[in-house]
């Protein structure tokens, strides 16, 4: 039990990380530094829905550490970000969790504004320096309406691969009975 | 009541990882307006920096790789470009090579066309007759310019046929067919250069060579005789170039000797010839 448990939040983890560099280094060449397609926050968003608590909660925190790590700003700014969207995520799919794709995106649409929110706030309010004024407001809902259309397919990905293994034999426990 | 398992995992873990983000952010935020950082927080972004590097390295390698990609891109689109360029300016060069090599031949014409005494125009082949039955060909001049039947066509390297006018082959206003020397319809009357011996000299369908009739059987010819136009047929000017004599050989049932003459002209690369149009210069 502990070994599947480990071996996705491992794969789980080595994906994450390569979405984080496809995010910080491939994506913004693609973009020009105008729009943030994040992949980290779509993720969060997938384990805070489909995901169980212990290994969800701590891989979210590590990729919103690594994604403020890499940020260029102050790391925390999108570690709380980050584990805001978490735990809103966490808290409503007792009440619904969205299964459709209009669904997803939708709700991804929602949450990803309100990322982009806690975001601005954090970092109006930790570090203050008019960040409201740095993009204007027609390319951050553009930003979100993008990311909030990648990020079904990001879902998709990550339930592909939470049964990767399963898919190799040998992996497989032996019937009994 | 819930037990402490499920409220770890339910809410504790889920909350605590949020507020120690919390803390943390607040704690950086601290650190991030006191004018002097603390050994501690010196330290913590110490750690915190290295995969700030490492992900910059990875991102500036990526960068590089993409523009270089890019600029590769271009570079093939650029090669592309060139390519089509050098393919044009070959183009150019071949059509300038032949057009010099026309006027190098055009003025040979026109020297020669100035050194004889024959009213000429120049015509242009541009056609060759396709069956190997007949060997014709036709030119760019009609009856508009002053081009009719039987006029002899030459060329500086010597005869080459008469215009015709026949059934299938008419003379139209811009082109007329040439009828050669060495179709097997053609006769011309000729005669040996050194020895004055005339004889006819008839076309086998062959361009490389001219069959030679009724020469006078004690005559003495040499191989490389040039055989000229006698102009006695009344079509042919007399002492233009036909061909040089190859070989000779009596013929047991007449009373003659027959020959193979080796015309002068080149058939396979002929492009300008001169068709005299009138008897003398004015």
């Amino acid at each position: 039990m502990i070994r599947i448990w480990l071996r996705d939040f491992i794969l789980i983890l080595l994906f994450g990380f390569f979405a984080l560099f496809l995010q910080s280094a491939i994506l913004p060449m693609m973009f020009k530094d105008k729009l943030e397609i994040n992949l980290i926050f779509a993720l969060i968003i997938w384990l805070g829905f489909f995901k169980s608590t212990v290994p969800g909660a701590i891989l979210s925190f590590i990729l919103a550490y690594f994604l403020g790590a890499v940020s260029g700003t102050l790391s925390g700014v999108y570690m709380f970000a980050g584990m805001s969207l978490y735990l809103i995520c966490f808290f409503s799919r007792a009440s619904f969790s969205p299964r459709n794709l209009s669904g997803q995106m939708l709700f991804s649409f929602l949450l990803f504004g309100f990322s982009k929110l806690i975001l601005l706030l954090a970092l109006e309010l930790f570090i203050g320096r008019n960040y409201f004024r740095v993009q204007p407001i027609y390319y951050i809902l553009l930003e979100i309406t993008l990311n909030a259309i990648i990020a079904p397919f990001i879902f998709k990905i990550f339930h592909k691969i939470k049964g990767f293994f399963d898919l190799i034999p040998e992996l497989l426990e032996p019937r009994r009975g | 009541m819930p037990n402490f398992g499920f409220l770890y995992r339910r809410i504790i873990l889920p909350v605590g990882l949020w507020v120690f983000s919390l803390v943390l952010l607040s704690v950086q935020s601290y650190q991030h307006r006191k004018s002097s950082p603390s050994p501690f927080s010196r330290a913590i972004m110490g750690i915190l920096s290295y995969p700030q590097k490492g992900a910059n390295f990875i991102k500036e390698k990526a960068q590089r790789g993409w523009n270089n990609y890019l600029y590769l891109v271009e570079v093939q689109e650029q090669n592309l470009g060139l390519q089509k360029q050098i393919a044009l300016l070959e183009l150019e060069n071949q059509l300038l090579r032949e057009k010099a090599m026309e006027t190098e031949r055009l003025q040979s014409l026109l020297g020669f066309k100035n050194s004889i005494n024959f009213e000429t125009v120049t015509a242009k082949i541009v056609a060759w007759d396709l069956s190997s039955y007949a060997q014709t060909f036709i030119i760019n001049l009609g009856e508009e310019d002053g081009i009719k039947e039987r006029q002899p066509v030459i060329s500086p390297q010597g005869l080459v046929g008469q215009i015709i006018d026949e059934p299938g082959r008419p003379i139209s206003k811009h082109s007329a067919y040439v009828l050669l020397i060495l179709d097997r319809g053609s006769r011309v009357s000729v005669m040996v250069q050194r020895t004055r011996d005339r004889a006819i000299l008839e076309g086998i369908g062959k361009k490389e060579h001219l069959l030679i009739k009724y020469l006078s059987p004690e005559v003495k010819l040499e191989s490389g005789d040039m055989v000229i136009t006698s102009g006695l047929g009344g079509i042919f000017p007399a002492g233009i170039e036909v061909g040089k004599l190859l070989s000779i050989e009596g013929n047991p049932f007449l009373s003659s000797a027959q020959g193979w003459v080796q015309p002068s002209v080149d058939f396979f690369h002929l492009e300008e010839v001169l068709v005299i149009i009138g008897d003398k210069k004015q």
